[in-house]
């Protein structure tokens, strides 16, 4: 299959996330036109109207659609980082055991606290926060430890010991939902199921300010992430610090995926699909490949949650669910063609 | 052998048939409940379930209870024999019940099946109207052997919802938005008990249509149905706090006039016998409510 040239890919999809964008603050239970949306934007009379529009698209709407895309940068992005780190296309922040761990760490704040989430403002979400990336970050370094010797990181190791951290948390989650009160077995569980629906200012801002670390910081691996695709003792010749940048790259992903966690709870399939599917359009290069990976991702969430938003109006689905279903058709199709043409 | 084993089941399946059943009711899902004698042991899967079994006077008959069940006080004693996730079933056979009574949507099926299995008779509650719950007291009064107490105890809570009917039902309609969980935001829909004590009261769900039975919903949904009262279950400790959320959202009819009210839980909830107590709560707040109700 020939590739896509990457700066029409990346065109692309800055169009299709601008327009994603643009449709997602345009859908909703209220009827909002694009003229209304601008009105919004720029009038600040005291028309009721136009109050109603500027609380439902500033307050509401912006908020969520921001979140969504933030989160599904993240996500993709980081799934794209440890795919390269990792060599193995199925490496994963849910496959090496970040995401788990990060889920454990938010149930343990929401269990100690008595039910953090459900506190006022900032400190309840902070604990969880903190909770989740503790959760990520130990996860992450467990698995480390056990995989790395004196003859550097083994893949299969960690990823192995990934699959068992998985096992670990699920377990202890399971078993601090067995025991867990009536109110935190329902905040545990319902914050689990993962939504976007509680999206405000005040929570969209460390998840953008960890996004916007992670987009910031990425590009400067990517020329390390391409000498790693041969393998690291290649990349070692070349002068690449491998030990010091595996070790970067792994505390700079369990912050983003716990931050993202603790707000969103779980969305799965974003981080493993997008950076395959961007592969296969446009090729392993990580110049490309993490700043395309970054904008699918945010697309895949935005679109995902506009359809959560309107396909079952006045009610709302689980994100998890749409990411699944809006995704992995695309990746099936995409699969078949490539086996056509090898 | 094998002539054996058919003889001992044809004979077993006689022996049943000539001894007439003395008690039998319908459950809520449908199956018949045989009982021989009226059931002096009893285990109950669910607290509203236990709530409703002392209403009736048979709380001391109960051997064991979920781990939920915590009113009257006297149920915190009860051996505990379940949870949300799973059922002990070895225990709850050593309890030797002569009846179990379960909860359908909380339960689940596949509980229910394997007590029905190991030889258990299961009575399934599963209650959607007020309407129902008269019929409930008188089928399980039949079970305990106590059907005129039972039936005093119907007639008596029929009579007060015919009260609260007669007195709310036909005033001005009030849209109401009922919320059962903050983060994110649920709500019940037309199909929930919830929902039919909020028409007694003369109000209406606004979320009345929406296909799953506990809803979530996004905020814009309820700006745009825009409800005159907004009621959600909880303590009175985070009213202040509860209250201050919904503020920011001053287009909503209910927070502009501030009718916004609580209720505990355990009153809405729990389909028990003080779903009445919640009920007049409910009425007096939609009824605080009507004089901002533009008529239509």
């Amino acid at each position: 299959m020939r590739y896509l040239a990457p700066s029409v890919c990346l065109l692309g999809l800055s169009l299709a996330l601008l327009l994603g964008v643009c449709i997602s603050l345009k859908s909703g239970v209220v009827d909002v036109s694009y003229a209304d949306i601008w009105r919004a934007l720029t009038s600040s009379g005291h028309d009721s109207h136009v109050t109603r529009l500027q609380t439902i698209v500033f307050d509401i709407r912006l908020p969520r659609t921001l979140l969504a895309l933030s989160v599904g940068v993240i996500l993709a992005l980081s799934g794209a980082i440890m795919q390269g780190l990792f060599r193995n296309p199925l490496a994963d922040p849910s496959l090496i055991g970040v995401s788990s761990g990060a889920s454990v760490g938010a149930s343990v704040a929401i269990v100690l606290t008595g039910g953090a989430i459900q506190m006022s403002g900032s400190l309840g979400l902070s604990l969880v926060m903190t909770g989740a990336f503790l959760g990520g970050l130990s996860a992450t370094a467990i698995v480390y430890r056990l995989a790395t010797s004196e003859f550097g990181t083994s893949v299969t190791t960690m990823l192995l010991a990934g699959i068992a951290i998985t096992a670990i948390a699920g377990a202890i989650n399971g078993l601090l939902a067995y025991f867990a009160s009536d109110s935190l077995l329902r905040q545990m569980s319902v914050w689990q199921m993962g939504n976007l629906s509680t999206a405000n200012w005040y929570r969209l801002i460390p998840v953008v300010g960890v996004m916007v670390l992670l987009v910031g910081l990425a590009p400067r691996f990517s020329r390390a992430l391409n000498a790693l695709l041969l393998g690291e003792s290649e990349a070692r010749h070349l002068g690449i610090a491998v030990q010091r940048v595996k070790q970067q790259l792994i505390l700079i992903t369990a912050l983003a995926i716990g931050i993202a966690v603790s707000v969103s709870g779980l969305i799965g399939f974003v981080g493993l699909v997008v950076p395959h599917f961007v592969r296969l359009l446009i090729g392993p290069d990580h110049r490309w490949l993490l700043p395309a990976s970054a904008l699918g991702g945010g697309l895949l969430l935005v679109v995902a949650d506009t359809l959560a938003r309107t396909a079952a109006s006045p009610a709302e689905l689980p994100i998890g669910v749409l990411t699944a279903l809006v995704g992995a058709p695309w990746f099936i199709v995409l699969l078949i063609q490539q086996r056509r043409s090898v | 052998m094998r002539i054996l084993w058919i003889f001992w089941v044809f004979a077993s399946g006689q022996l049943f048939g000539e001894v007439p059943d003395k008690i039998e009711v319908v459950d809520d899902s449908g199956r018949n409940v045989r009982l021989q004698a009226p059931a002096m042991r009893v285990v109950s899967l669910a607290p509203n379930l236990t709530e409703i079994l002392f209403h009736l006077g048979v709380g001391d008959r109960i051997v064991g209870a979920d781990e939920y069940s915590n009113d009257p006080p006297a149920a915190k004693s009860i051996t505990r024999v379940n949870n949300h996730a799973a059922a002990n079933f070895e225990l709850i056979l050593s309890l030797q019940p002569d009846l179990v009574v379960a909860w359908q949507s909380g339960n689940g099926a596949r509980i229910i099946r394997r007590l029905r299995e190991l030889g258990l008779p299961v009575f399934v509650v599963e209650t959607r109207s007020i309407a129902d719950i008269p019929s409930l007291y008188r089928r399980l009064g039949a079970l305990v052997g106590m059907p005129k107490s039972a039936a005093a105890q119907a007639d008596d809570f029929a009579e007060r919802v015919s009260v609260l009917r007669n007195q709310y039902q036909q005033r001005t309609p009030v849209r109401l938005f009922y919320q059962i969980w903050r983060d994110p935001l649920m709500t019940v829909n037309g199909q929930h008990l919830i929902s039919d004590v909020v028409a007694l009261c003369g109000g209406r769900n606004i979320f009345h249509d929406a296909a799953p039975l506990v809803p979530s919903v996004g905020v814009e949904a309820v700006i745009a149905a825009d409800p005159e009262v907004i009621v959600s279950s909880g303590s009175a400790v985070g009213l202040t706090e509860w209250r201050s959320q919904w503020r920011q959202w001053e287009d909503i009819s209910a927070v502009a006039n501030n009718h916004l009210y609580l209720i505990p839980p355990d009153l809405m909830q729990r389909e028990s016998p003080r779903l009445l107590e919640g009920a007049e709560y409910l009425c007096q707040y939609l009824d605080a409510a009507r004089p901002t109700v533009k008529s239509q």
